[in-house]
């Protein structure tokens, strides 16, 4: 007799749209497992296969898979994801069910970048006050703010101030501005200092963060050791950074997990790791600012495919426009050697980046000759008809990162990833 | 008003884990507002008042059906009563007081006049105090 609490079609249906999102490439399997011993929620059939029963499930299990292995902290995610799920799957059935759901995305977050040494609900707290602020205004300006935890203070340092004793103030929605301004906590909740990220000695000295977008480098470089930054944008986003990174993004009420290492194995093997690791990083840096955007990367083999959908005006090495001109000059170097904030100018200017195998820049800002009849945005024709030539990555300017490689039909490439769509 | 708390520092978990403190139940729930079936655990910050300390950080921690909390200064010897106040959100003072000191004998006192007695002996009294 099945006394499980979901049957296996919905709660394939829950993890494909809930789980699956946050590690991009990854399915659940459409047929289910054979319950094993033992009483794992989670369980790693491979590197790249986990198998999932939440509490109240007995008969079965689902199978998340990807291509690529899952980390430490990637197999974590999963089993916190699980964890909440199972707590809440006999309220499947209530009207509550899809705001439960809901917070199992935030309890996942929480308890993933949580040090063992801070507070349990301090995360928790902290990431309900941002929601509540990214509807606010203060004298009329969306909100912005930066908390960050510290799991080993100066003990000198903490006050007997508790951050729940003035977060429902007004004016604490003015203590930081969400970029370079920090008022760091202690575990306990306690306020610590209020920091100037400019004024702060690390961010001044060391290699800007890989996996964080441009303007939030300070945050990033704080979080380290143990460290863990919450920030809220004016856009409403809520960023979580922790090892040097940012690690889950908040945008249009839904959690985003990002998985760096792992996308950028998922753009292939077009160039060195250089050459993918500032493309990315570019990607992150458009979507966040907010542009709008499309990187291309040509193999060797497929020169002819740029020269196709490119003119010859516009590009960088037979320049005849302005435009094309004043790029070539401002970019003379290979695409991984400019600054980071230079990469970010040129894919914002509107139009796409073409960038070659070794990383030379073909074009920038250039209009892709496409078919006609394409289906979708001018930005998303351009990445597909730019993707036959190797990998393309449209940034949608609501933030959303697609990258389309040569595989599969023409006007419906294969997908190598999709981030915070 | 500010809660006080007055406990006997037992041998606790015995060993060189004896500043690892394990208040009865009933003390967790009303002098530290927590539950047995909390699934969320706080962090407190405390001070030695005694000693002038820096304020320490301390997780409560779940052990087996009960919690324990760490409190630097109460280690051997014994007997020594821990007397604790509150002084704001999740923030405690607290003396670890040994026979010598001039309040122990008082609060010894008040323990055995107005204290509760856990399962294990030890006897507990809440305080309010302005």
């Amino acid at each position: 007799m099945n006394n499980d609490t979901i049957q296996v079609g919905s709660l394939r249906q829950l993890l494909q749209a809930h789980l699956c999102p946050m590690f991009p490439g990854a399915t659940i399997d459409d047929v289910a497992v054979t319950p094993g011993r033992g009483d794992d929620i989670v369980s790693a059939e491979s590197s790249v296969a986990l198998l999932l029963r939440p509490a109240g499930v007995r008969t079965f299990r689902c199978r998340l898979r990807r291509s690529q292995p899952f980390d430490d902290m990637e197999r974590d995610v999963v089993k916190y994801f699980v964890a909440a799920l199972g707590r809440i799957l006999d309220l499947a059935d209530r009207p509550c069910f899809p705001v439960l759901l809901r917070r199992c995305a935030d309890e996942v977050v929480a308890r993933s970048v949580r040090h063992r040494g801070v507070d349990d609900a301090l995360v928790p707290t902290l990431l309900d006050t941002l929601q509540e602020w990214a509807s606010q205004t203060y004298e009329g300006n969306r909100v912005a703010a930066a908390i960050g935890i510290d799991p080993k203070p100066s003990p000198s340092a903490i006050s007997n101030v508790h951050i729940v004793e003035f977060i429902q103030a007004d004016f604490a929605k003015v203590l930081t501005n969400g970029l370079d301004s920090l008022l760091v906590l202690s575990p306990s909740g306690h306020v610590v200092s209020h920091l100037a990220m400019e004024s702060h000695s690390a961010s001044q000295t060391r290699r800007p963060p890989s996996f964080a977008p441009l303007r939030t480098h300070a945050l990033a470089q704080w979080a380290e050791s143990g460290r863990v930054v919450l920030a809220l944008n004016r856009l409403g986003e809520i960023l979580v950074f922790d090892d040097r990174r940012l690690r889950f993004v908040r945008r249009r009420g839904t959690w985003f997990h990002l998985p760096h290492e792992s996308v950028i194995k998922r753009m292939g093997r077009i160039g060195n790791k250089g050459l993918l690791r500032a493309i990315y990083e570019t990607c992150l840096d458009v979507s966040f600012a907010r542009h709008g955007g499309c990187i291309a990367l040509v193999k060797r083999s497929e020169l002819r495919v740029f020269e196709k959908r490119v003119k010859a005006q516009d590009r960088l090495v037979t320049a005849d426009t302005v435009k094309a001109k004043l790029l070539r000059h401002c970019v003379g170097k290979r695409f991984n050697e400019l600054p980071r904030m230079a990469r970010l100018a040129i894919a914002s200017v509107d139009g796409a980046v073409v960038v070659k195998y070794d990383g030379t820049v073909l074009s920038a800002g250039t209009i892709v000759q496409i078919d006609g009849g394409s289906s979708g945005g001018g930005r998303r024709a351009a990445a597909i008809a730019l993707s036959r030539a190797g990998r393309a990555i449209k940034v949608s300017s609501d933030g959303g990162i697609v990258c389309f490689t040569d595989q599969g039909p023409k006007d419906e490439p294969v997908i190598a990833f999709e981030m915070c769509t | 008003m500010h809660q006080c708390l007055i406990m006997e520092l037992t041998q606790e978990q015995g060993g060189n884990r004896q500043s690892q403190v394990q208040p009865p139940l009933a003390v967790w729930e009303h002098f530290f507002g927590v539950r047995p079936a909390a699934g969320s655990l706080p962090t407190y910050r405390l001070v030695d008042a005694l000693n002038d300390s820096d304020p320490e950080q301390r997780k409560v921690v779940k052990h087996h059906h009960n919690f324990t909390v760490e409190i630097g200064d109460a280690g051997p010897p014994r007997p020594a009563i821990l007397r604790m106040q509150s002084i704001g959100t999740n923030s405690f003072k607290y003396w670890v007081l040994r026979e010598r000191h001039r309040d122990y004998r008082h609060c010894q006192w008040l323990l055995r006049t107005f204290g509760s007695q856990a399962v294990n002996g030890r006897l507990w009294v809440i305080v309010n105090s302005d």
